[in-house]
């Protein structure tokens, strides 16, 4: 689900708006956790609406265990939790409507996948006919080695047999802890593909990575978590336009780029030009405002500008800010 | 299928898998090789006696408990180690479902085992005593053990990670040790309570006054036996329920 919708509540950047999803499947209110003296969660307000929401952080920032208040697995210590207009600690029946993935190696290895998902299909009073179980197994690309012991599986292989058993189910809301943790590239293309099927079916879909580059072929909208607390939500774009008080880096690329270059300088919204592999790389604090001057600048020089993009609106480099925000 | 008869099938490959439903099937038939050892040298007068005592001690004070203490344990237990209770909990169905099915899947497989060693046993009695009617007494007193056993471990499965040894120490040390000492916490010990019911509804020519020193200071009627084994497993699964309702799943 796309949206323009951005919170960036760290550091000096202002929030425009709160995380919520325009149509919520999953609210989070003030949802806090802790283990002992240690805070794994602190105050965390967001809603998840249908299509896909990548959850990021680095290695415990507190995304799984957001993952797993959501899912009812743990308690909040402080705030609450509502799927689908319910509290699942206190509302089993609404698991009816949810699949799950663990982050953990978390199978029966004595288990097929068909045993698998049959099971998961039976817990979930769900139809466990052979043509539904097959027919989850057969969205991961698992057939042909349904009968086999998990414990015989490579890691991918778990992870895929894992959606199955999630999918079987039909669920609306999917939550999924690393779901292409140890599947090689062509697995994280089948499953990508798959969760894209199932957003577009009006699915809710939580997705929680480390690996930024997986999330961004997912997703346009997330929400970043650092250490425990809500750093950024919405757009990746609108995360990175709200932070204002970090320049925006553009590649120009031109015939004449130190002639543009010394030129580019004069411009109050340029803060600095750095020569780079025949281009330019140029610093902004103000993207708009040197996107209408360039055209101006550059007849004037009679130079011509073949390349114009702004190269740290992808999601790494804006979880990179994030991250130094954080320091 | 019901998702709690599902749980039980499950859950039966779980603790039956791999080596352990040879190991456990092999730990049920060592009373009755002692016994066929034991009856070449004894006197046929006392056979009765070398029965009875080879129920009491390798029977029913290690091979039940043992046997139901590491299978109960690992019902729930094994679920947190490897982190499949998710796969569980995360399902349309009430907690009480969970803790039924794992106690009663738990005790099934457990009596299992128990019955193929009360049947060792009562087959080599056959052999030697020429008599099979202590069957079904032993088989009843081991039923009422392995399902009190069950509730008891499924539990402390559930909130202890190391169940296996916690259950050893109340079966070696406290049932054995402490109840040896101060008979008079007898009542705590449930293989005596099993047995209570096994010597009660034993034959008359079974000796069961030569056993009745290894019961402590109560020895449960069957009647009483059963109200116990209900009692202990109600409030058990109770507990159990409440704490998967109300403690975090991982």
């Amino acid at each position: 689900m796309a949206t323009t919708q951005v919170s960036v509540p760290l550091g000096p950047i202002k929030p425009r708006d709160p995380a919520r999803a325009a149509d919520p499947t999953v609210a989070v209110h003030g949802v806090s956790k802790w283990f002992g003296t240690k805070v794994a969660v602190s105050d965390v307000s967001c809603s998840f609406g249908p299509g896909i929401t990548g959850l990021l952080g680095p290695n415990g920032a507190g995304k799984t265990t957001l993952l797993r208040m959501i899912t009812g697995l743990l308690h909040p210590s402080e705030g609450t939790v509502s799927v689908f207009g319910t509290d699942p600690l206190r509302d089993p029946a609404v698991y009816r409507r949810i699949g799950f993935v663990p982050e953990d190696d978390a199978v029966y290895g004595y288990l097929s996948v068909r045993d698998l998902v049959r099971y998961a299909a039976e817990l979930s009073r769900h139809d466990s006919s052979a043509a539904v179980v097959d027919a989850a197994i057969e969205k991961v690309h698992l057939l042909d080695a349904a009968d086999r012991p998990i414990a015989e599986y490579s890691k991918g292989m778990r992870q895929r047999a894992k959606v199955a058993a999630a999918l079987v189910n039909e669920p609306d809301l999917l939550v999924l802890d690393e779901p292409l943790n140890g599947a090689d590239p062509t697995q994280r293309a089948i499953l990508i593909a798959l969760f894209h099927e199932l957003a577009a079916a009006g699915r809710t879909i939580i997705v929680s990575s480390h690996v930024l580059a997986e999330v961004e072929r997912m997703t346009d909208r997330v929400i970043a978590i650092l250490d425990g607390k809500l750093a950024a939500a919405g757009g990746i774009r609108a995360i990175r336009a709200a932070m204002t008080h970090i320049p925006h880096k553009v590649r120009i690329d031109s015939d004449e780029p130190r002639i543009l270059g010394k030129a580019l300088l004069d411009l109050p919204a340029v803060v600095g030009v750095h020569f780079e592999d025949g281009g330019l790389e140029v610093q902004t604090s103000n993207l708009a405002a040197l996107g209408t001057a360039l055209p101006a600048v550059s007849i004037n020089l009679s130079v011509r500008v073949t390349r114009f993009e702004p190269v740290d609106a992808s999601l790494e480099s804006v979880f990179r800010h994030l991250l130094s925000i954080r320091r | 299928m019901t998702p709690l008869l599902a749980i039980v099938r499950v859950t039966v490959r779980q603790l039956t898998g791999g080596t352990q439903a040879l190991g456990f099937g092999l730990l049920s038939l060592v009373p009755a090789v002692l016994l066929a050892a034991v009856s070449r040298s004894a006197d046929p007068g006392a056979l009765d006696l070398e029965l009875g005592v080879l129920l009491v001690v390798p029977f029913f004070a290690l091979v039940i408990p043992i046997t139901t203490l590491i299978l109960a344990g690992s019902a729930l237990g094994e679920e947190r180690r490897d982190k499949t209770l998710s796969f569980l909990m995360l399902r349309p169905i009430s907690r009480l479902e969970i803790a039924a099915a794992k106690t009663l899947t738990a005790a099934a497989v457990s009596t299992g085992f128990a019955v193929v060693g009360a049947l060792a046993l009562s087959l080599t009695w056959l052999a030697v005593g020429g008599s099979f009617d202590v069957f079904p007494s032993m088989v009843l007193g081991a039923t009422l053990a392995c399902v009190m056993y069950s509730a008891v471990f499924v539990l402390l499965g559930n909130v202890v990670a190391r169940s296996t040894l916690v259950g050893l120490i109340y079966v070696l040390f406290f049932e054995t040790v402490m109840v040896e000492e101060l008979p008079r916490l007898a009542g705590a010990s449930l293989w005596r309570i099993g047995l209570g019911a096994t010597l009660e509804t034993m034959p008359a020519h079974f000796p069961a006054r030569a056993l009745l020193g290894a019961m402590g200071d109560w020895i449960p009627s069957l009647d009483s036996a059963l109200i116990v084994m209900g009692s202990i497993t109600l409030v058990t699964v109770g507990i159990c329920t409440v704490l998967l309702k109300r403690t975090d799943a991982i």
